[in-house]
């Protein structure tokens, strides 16, 4: 009799320690389509000229928490280049690429519930992005339920901007930005 | 006292447990990031530097009106070449020329090539080729054949220039004669066509 006790009170314990009371939060990032975990890419075919100066590319994420604590940090690859051509000091860098995003609130989720950290509050450079960076401030969940087609949620859109100057090498250049959400 | 401290232990367990916020990863995205930067060879008009001027036609009008004491009469066409490229030249090439009469040949029709850069541009991109390094006449321009006028060695932009303001390398031509009794009223025509190629 005592034995089933013991073995119950340590598998108890267990599921305590393998699922922590956090980990009841849900959290999920989609693309505007929905897609869970996305692979959003962002694509530039760019050739300098007098005008227009800029080529742009955006896109969007969309941020579920049924927990009002939650954070958005990303970290960065490169933009880097193995067959430019010309000096390497005009290659395209990541403090070449403006950066602006913005936070929207759709559904229930509170307007105020995602707050963008500086430098990312206005314009700034790809390069401000480095390794865990913390981008959002979560501090309102978005509804009780982070089911992938809830219409309340917060919509992330990175705009990224890059000068059609002369000056760049011609080549491919590669990169990559992830985004990860946590909680707290 | 095994009731207690059994009871005593899952207490402390249970404390522990809800202490401990793990920070986890509960959901990703990521953004790969492909820019591909392709070579550009732009010309405009000196004159009309902007989206307007690219790929000018320039006339130069020479009027000519022979007597003593007229000095050689002159008009230029200016362009400005933008590239990235670090190999790049200016070629250029030839209409059959029309007399009109007037007894002018291509000989008789002066040419000089000058290069110049704006402060944000490399003046030694590109180098005048002979016989364009100093005056020389419209019959070196062939009709048979595109020629080299300017040959570039390395991309036109010293430094990033947002506004595409000084970033630019400029091709000055002129064309010039004589205003000698030789010539007969009439009007000689040509067209020079000038194009940027790569390498």
């Amino acid at each position: 009799m005592t034995f089933p006790r013991i073995l119950f009170l340590f598998i108890f314990i267990f599921l305590i320690l393998v699922f922590p009371i956090n980990s009841l939060a849900c959290l999920s990032i989609t693309d505007d389509l929905n897609t869970p975990n996305p692979i959003i890419n962002a694509s530039f075919s760019f050739q300098p000229d007098i005008n227009p100066f800029t080529d742009c590319w955006s896109g969007a994420m969309r941020i579920r928490s049924d927990k009002n604590g939650w954070r958005l940090v990303a970290t960065r690859v490169g933009p880097s280049s193995s067959n430019a051509e010309g000096n390497s000091q005009d290659n395209v860098m990541a403090n070449d690429i403006t950066l602006n995003i913005s936070v929207q609130a759709f559904g229930q989720a509170d307007s105020n519930g995602a707050i963008l950290v500086s430098p990312f509050s206005s314009q700034t450079e790809l390069s401000s992005i480095q390794s865990g960076t913390f981008i959002i401030s979560g501090v309102k969940k978005s509804s009780n339920s982070c089911s992938s087609f809830n219409p309340s949620y917060y919509k992330v859109t990175k705009k990224l901007c890059l000068f059609r100057d002369f000056i760049f090498n011609p080549g491919a250049y590669n990169g990559q930005v992830s985004y990860i959400l946590i909680n707290p | 006292m095994l009731k207690q401290t059994r009871g005593l232990l899952l207490v402390l367990l249970l404390l522990c447990a809800n202490s401990v916020e793990l920070p986890e990863v509960k959901a990703a995205a990521s953004v790969p990031l492909a820019v591909t930067v392709n070579g550009s060879l732009v010309i405009s008009d000196a004159d009309n530097d902007a989206m307007a001027g690219v790929n000018p036609t320039k006339n130069v009008n020479l009027t000519v009106t022979p007597d003593l004491g007229q000095t050689i009469q002159s008009g230029n066409a200016n362009f400005r070449v933008r590239s990235n490229r670090s190999t790049w030249r200016l070629t250029a090439q030839r209409t059959a020329s029309d007399a009109g009469g007037t007894g002018i040949t291509d000989a008789d029709l002066l040419v000089d090539i000058a290069k110049s850069a704006g402060s944000n541009a490399n003046a030694n991109a590109g180098t005048l080729v002979s016989p364009f390094t100093g005056q020389t006449n419209l019959s070196s321009i062939t009709t048979v054949a595109a020629v080299d006028v300017v040959n570039g060695t390395a991309k036109t932009s010293s430094a990033k220039d947002n506004a595409n303001a000084n970033n630019w390398f400029q091709v000055s031509t002129t064309y010039s004669i004589q205003p000698d009794f030789f010539y007969a009223p009439g009007t000689f025509s040509s067209t020079v066509t000038y194009n940027l190629v790569s390498p």
